[in-house]
């Protein structure tokens, strides 16, 4: 599916500050974007660029200071009760360590079958085949279902966890850092999961990253933090071609190439 | 200097891994292999990158190297040689006064290598009061200078200050002043750039070529990054499941590598990005220690194992034109090397 960028946004970040403690600079300052139904939007930027605090923003793990998140028609911070947690069904995260997002001593089939518990009325049956449906969708067998995090590699555990993310069909996923704690060799392995998901279900995706490489692939649009603000945002393609910010420049121009070689002395 | 000098020269401070093997004590009395027949000597002025994914053995073959490794892991086999000085092998501890000072570290997370509670200038002081048995003042002026030398501003005023009060970047600059203090012949970065911003990852790969070429030590840096790797090192070496897999040239090994390990990881770099290729994934995971497969370790995910000669191994290294390969199939592939 390629993203209708001129439909609605599925998500609207507008103006989010976020300071904490009293004194110096906010940690978020002034942050506007929108994603449009099957665009992927990466926000990309180094430690401190206040990156990962938008990205819990978006899904209300932190409440802004000020400035809002429309996901469709709804300001998510004037939902209360009922109607917030109906809401959140729409919004998933996926996170950088997937030992610490599911439950050690619940089994995976259980962990996937949370969300549907709370947000569907499926029975026990429907909730089973889903899972095993999931797993499947997410590369992984449905026999899987008895085991328990521990069992997996780090790979295999964020498969889990993207598969409990999607498992009532978000419109918004918001990913942080989904492949930055795995081997270089099932990184791409996850993006390519990822990818295929957004083709078959056409959610919009946010996806946060350090590294520019990462997301080359994945993203439609890129913005690039820095210091709490978005000093860039534009096509992928721009943002590696024909970068406007220097700060841009300079990540770009930081990623090691391959092709670099040391001269011999 | 007559070649012959020279050589003589090279091999006496050379740091040399002969048929390393390292295994760790696992419940029952069973001993978990880690690191089986590991061999690739570095010498003087040359930068010698390890690369390999998670348990691929890499870290533990450096830390055999510096005498670090844990209790209940062990040396089994073979030796770690620094010039004429055993610094490793079966039942032998690290000879005193070798870590430190002819021997150096540098690792990921420079504020684990710190003491929070001590100034800066001090703790680099400290090692060269030990090592190098200097005076109180004149280890303090070289500590400046050092810090001067990596590339920190007012380096005199700095040295007062805490670890904290530094960023990661300038955190990990101070562990290089103080891992390069006592003039080591050979330094080991491990990972030295992994937990840092990408930006500040480029001025402290670029710091740790300007000290070796200063220096002329001996460099091994440990990394899963093969980015990393190019621009810095000069030979390379690849683990898989804890053997080497192939060994050469950083040019010659990226061009035209010769296990199919090494020009998968080639292809799944996220580097390639960059340049609009899609980095391409290799299928399954990583084998954890004592979970190694039959066979050759890496077969089950290559795209060019056949039944039989695969099925047999791992097959010994063979070596032609200075470089190494451990591949039954090697002779008859042509890899492609990094997407141009």
């Amino acid at each position: 599916m390629t993203p209708v960028l001129e439909a609605p946004p599925v998500l609207e970040a507008r103006c989010l500050v976020k300071r904490f403690g009293r004194a110096g600079r906010p940690a978020v300052n002034g942050v506007s974007f929108a994603v449009a139904p099957g665009e992927t939007l990466a926000i990309v930027g180094e430690s401190g660029s206040g990156k990962s605090t938008t990205a819990r923003m978006l899904v209300g793990l932190i409440r802004p200071d000020a400035g809002s998140v429309l996901l469709g028609p709804d300001d998510l911070a004037a939902l209360r009760g009922r109607r917030l947690r109906a809401r959140r069904r729409d919004l998933q995260m996926v996170f950088q360590d997937p030992l610490g997002s599911l439950n050690p001593v619940m089994r995976v089939g259980d962990s996937i079958a949370e969300p549907l518990l709370l947000h569907t009325d499926l029975d026990a049956a429907a909730r089973r085949d889903r899972v095993a449906d999931l797993l499947t969708r997410v590369g992984l067998r449905p026999e899987h279902a008895d085991r328990l995090p521990r069992e997996f590699s780090g790979g295999q555990r964020q498969r889990i966890a993207i598969a409990r993310a999607v498992a009532c069909s978000p419109r918004v996923l918001v990913c942080d850092e989904p492949v930055s704690a795995l081997d270089v060799s099932t990184q791409a392995q996850i993006l390519d999961l990822l990818a295929g998901l957004r083709e078959s279900t056409g959610f919009g995706c946010v996806f946060i990253s350090h590294d520019l490489s990462v997301v080359r692939l994945i993203a439609d649009r890129i913005g690039v933090m820095r210091g709490g603000e978005l000093v860039e945002l534009g096509p992928a393609e721009q943002i590696y071609q024909d970068p406007a910010h220097e700060y841009t420049r300079a990540l770009v121009s930081a990623v090691p190439s391959l092709h670099a070689r040391r001269k011999v002395t | 200097m007559s070649a012959v000098t020279s050589a003589a020269m090279s091999d006496a401070m050379s740091l040399d891994v002969r048929g390393l093997s390292i295994a760790a004590r696992a419940a029952g009395g069973r001993t978990v292999p880690l690191v089986t027949d590991v061999s690739f000597r570095i010498a003087p002025g040359e930068a010698f990158g390890l690369v390999g994914e998670s348990g691929s053995g890499k870290s533990m073959t450096a830390l055999a190297a510096l005498g670090l490794l844990r209790r209940g892991v062990a040396v089994t086999a073979g030796s770690v040689r620094l010039g004429g000085t055993e610094l490793a092998g079966p039942g032998r501890a690290m000879p005193a006064g070798v870590r430190g000072r002819r021997i150096a570290m540098v690792f990921q997370d420079p504020m684990a290598g710190l003491n929070p509670a001590m100034r800066v200038g001090e703790q680099i002081a400290e090692v060269l009061r030990h090592h190098l048995r200097m005076g109180r003042a004149a280890a303090a002026r070289r500590a400046a200078d050092l810090l001067g030398e990596v590339g920190i501003e007012a380096p005199a005023r700095r040295a007062r200050d805490y670890p904290h009060t530094f960023s990661g970047g300038m955190r990990q600059r101070v562990m290089i002043a103080m891992a390069l203090a006592c003039e080591p012949a050979v330094l080991i970065a491990d990972e030295p750039t992994t937990a840092l911003d990408v930006t500040v990852q480029a001025q402290i790969l670029d710091l740790l070529v300007r000290m070796q070429d200063e220096r002329g030590m001996a460099l091994l840096l440990v990394t899963h990054d093969l980015g990393v790797v190019a621009g810095t090192c000069h030979r390379l070496a690849v683990m898989y499941a804890g053997r080497l897999v192939e060994e050469g040239p950083v040019g010659e090994v990226f061009d035209a590598p010769r296990h199919p390990y090494t020009a998968a990881l080639l292809a799944a770099a996220p580097e390639n990005a960059m340049r609009g290729t899609a980095p391409k994934a290799i299928p399954g995971t990583v084998p954890a220690p004592g979970a190694y497969p039959p066979g050759c370790a890496f077969g089950p995910r290559c795209a060019h194992a056949r039944p039989g000669p695969c099925d047999t191994g791992p097959v010994a290294m063979t070596e032609s034109d200075g470089r190494r390969v451990r591949c039954a199939r090697a002779p008859e592939l042509a890899l492609p090397g990094v997407p141009r």
